[in-house]
């Protein structure tokens, strides 16, 4: 008997699993597959069963109401959507500024270390802990009360670890001989960042942004800690106002005793979605005209 | 004016570059030892030698490329025309936009074309449309590119061959005028046919140009240049015109190189 090799050992492993793979067991793993697919779709088909009553733009643009027949999602919409504005604009600048500066700036290599790892860290803090931390800081210490504006910057905090990550990794992505190129043509080091260097980095610093912050949006539970309210009856008009959001007002009707209330909660879960979905896909078109504009 | 008195503060004067007792550091190990070379303005000096021997590290301490290794360290004078590029009054962007660089690898920007060509001129502040368009037409010709791509130059430069983005390449630190070009084993990357255009283009550029090439490729330094360095270990060894470099090298080492009996 020949001695054992973890060279033949392998050969054999991949040889058998391919003949598995040939008599079934790819076939087991793409029905699993459309199965999982499948269950999504049918859950999703079963909110839009139960909610289909309340979608349409009474629900779309009404108030809230203690009568479950006659609640609006439009405050916790628009709280939804300034949220998400404000997040976008308040993490995503500092957090690509951040990347910009460990990629590219003079950071030493162990104060370099230290900030990775403390942002990992961070990336993994639970969000209840982020909520406390908000309603310290920016509501009392900082006297800005329970408004949109301590919940934007509370999220915004909360989103800044992940961008600041997923940013350097799409900065690291571009070649080195693109800087090269261009700072050998005379380039300053601020010139070559700006012109070469961001544009190519671009596509995977917005899809880094849209994925963190559209995970950002669909929080409940740091804003609950941080006093958004089931109820309010009137949509945002500026950031100092009182809040809810659709998350919020999910967890709300849906712990209502009344039954009549979950259709609402329901067709709240459709429009959640739909958001996140338009997001994406508007982040989708965004990355695709801007690769094209380098490709042609 | 006395000429003689600027001669004697100035021994290089009438070289392009000279550079003057160059030792260069990566962290700790020594890589060029106390090194001289003067390249002569208006020709084509070759530097070759086997890998690893410093004439790349050579080659980008020209344009401060080498500033930006971390870890690099660098004693000694390098001087272009008479000055010090290394002196505390030079900015290192305003050296570079007068030596240009080719890469070994082709490196055009994710872009056009036409960017590619514009962007050392917009950095310059050279925005007018008819003037970039002039420049671009003029550098392609120059370079051979132009009846390939004349119809395309707002598509990608991505799309090029790995010829035609090697002759973008060069096209793109032509048409900012540099008085040096150098060039880290520019046909390295391409085929035969391509490689013959680019040592004719470079024979061609050097009416304009002061050249500086590292190449492997000895045939290609005996048929393009006019001076060769040879560097062996980070020393120059030997310092000859290229007729006189290969056919009566002084040194046993350099002998033993050119005809393949080095180890």
């Amino acid at each position: 008997m020949r001695p054992f090799s973890l060279f033949a050992f392998f050969e054999r492993m991949e040889h058998g699993l391919a003949q598995l793979v040939r008599g079934g067991l790819g076939l087991a793993v793409r029905l699993m597959t459309m199965t999982i697919i499948l269950l999504a779709l049918v859950w999703l088909g079963y909110l839009f069963w139960i909610g289909k009553a309340r979608l349409n733009t009474e629900f779309l643009f009404g108030f809230n109401s203690v009568v479950a027949g006659k609640a609006g999602v439009y405050p916790a919409l628009m709280g939804s959507l300034w949220l998400l504005l404000m997040v976008f604009l308040l993490s995503f600048l500092p957090g690509l500024a951040i990347a910009v500066h460990l990629e590219r700036g003079h950071t030493g290599r162990r104060a370099k270390h230290f900030i990775s790892l403390n942002l990992s860290n961070l990336a993994g803090v639970p969000s209840v802990v982020y909520g406390l931390a908000g309603l310290e800081l920016f509501a009392r210490q900082l006297d800005l009360g329970i408004c949109l504006l301590s919940a934007s910057l509370t999220l915004s905090l909360m989103a800044l670890p992940t961008v600041i990550i997923t940013c350097r990794e799409a900065i690291r992505r571009v070649p080195a001989e693109l800087e090269d190129g261009a700072v050998a043509l005379g380039a300053t080091p601020l010139q070559a960042l700006w012109f070469q260097i961001l544009p190519a980095a671009f596509p995977g610093i917005l899809s880094g942004v849209m994925l963190s912050i559209s995970r950002i949006v669909g929080e409940a539970a740091p804003l609950l800690v941080l006093g958004a309210v089931a109820f309010v009856p009137y949509a945002p008009s500026s950031v100092w106002d009182y809040f809810t959001l659709l998350p919020v007002q999910i967890f709300f009707w849906s712990n209502q005793s009344q039954p009549d209330f979950a259709p609402n909660a329901a067709a709240a879960v459709v429009i959640l979605l739909g958001i996140t979905l338009i997001f994406h896909l508007l982040a989708l078109w965004i990355r695709n005209r801007w690769k094209k504009r380098i490709l042609l | 004016m006395d000429p003689q008195p600027l001669e004697k503060t100035n021994p290089s004067l009438g070289d392009k570059i000279s550079v003057s007792g160059v030792n260069v550091w990566y962290a700790a190990q020594q890589v060029l030892f106390d090194l001289s070379i003067a390249i002569r303005p208006c020709a084509v000096t070759a530097i070759i030698g086997p890998s690893g021997c410093g004439k790349t590290t050579l080659l980008r301490l020209m344009n401060r490329m080498n500033d930006r290794v971390p870890g690099a360290r660098m004693t000694g004078l390098i001087r272009m025309d008479g000055r010090d590029i290394y002196g505390p009054e030079v900015q290192v962007s305003e050296l570079r936009k007068r030596v240009g660089m080719v890469f070994q690898k082709p490196n055009p920007f994710p872009g056009s074309i036409f960017d590619n060509i514009t962007f050392g001129l917009k950095i310059r502040g050279m925005v007018l449309r008819s003037f970039l368009d002039d420049r671009v037409e003029r550098t392609l010709r120059q370079v051979h590119l132009w009846d390939e791509v004349k119809d395309k130059l707002k598509t990608s430069a991505l799309n090029l061959s790995g010829g035609q983005q090697q002759r973008l390449c060069l096209a793109r630190a032509l048409a900012v005028e540099p008085s040096v070009l150098l060039m880290d084993e520019p046909a390295s990357s391409l085929d035969p046919i391509n490689t013959a255009r680019i040592e004719e283009l470079i024979v061609q550029l050097k009416a304009q140009h002061t050249i500086v090439m590292v190449t492997h490729n000895m045939q290609q330094a005996g048929r393009t240049s006019d001076v060769t360095a040879f560097l062996h270990k980070g020393r120059l060894i030997e310092l000859a015109d290229t007729a006189t470099f290969f056919t009566n090298p002084k040194s046993p080492s350099t002998q033993d190189y050119i005809t393949g009996r080095f180890r």
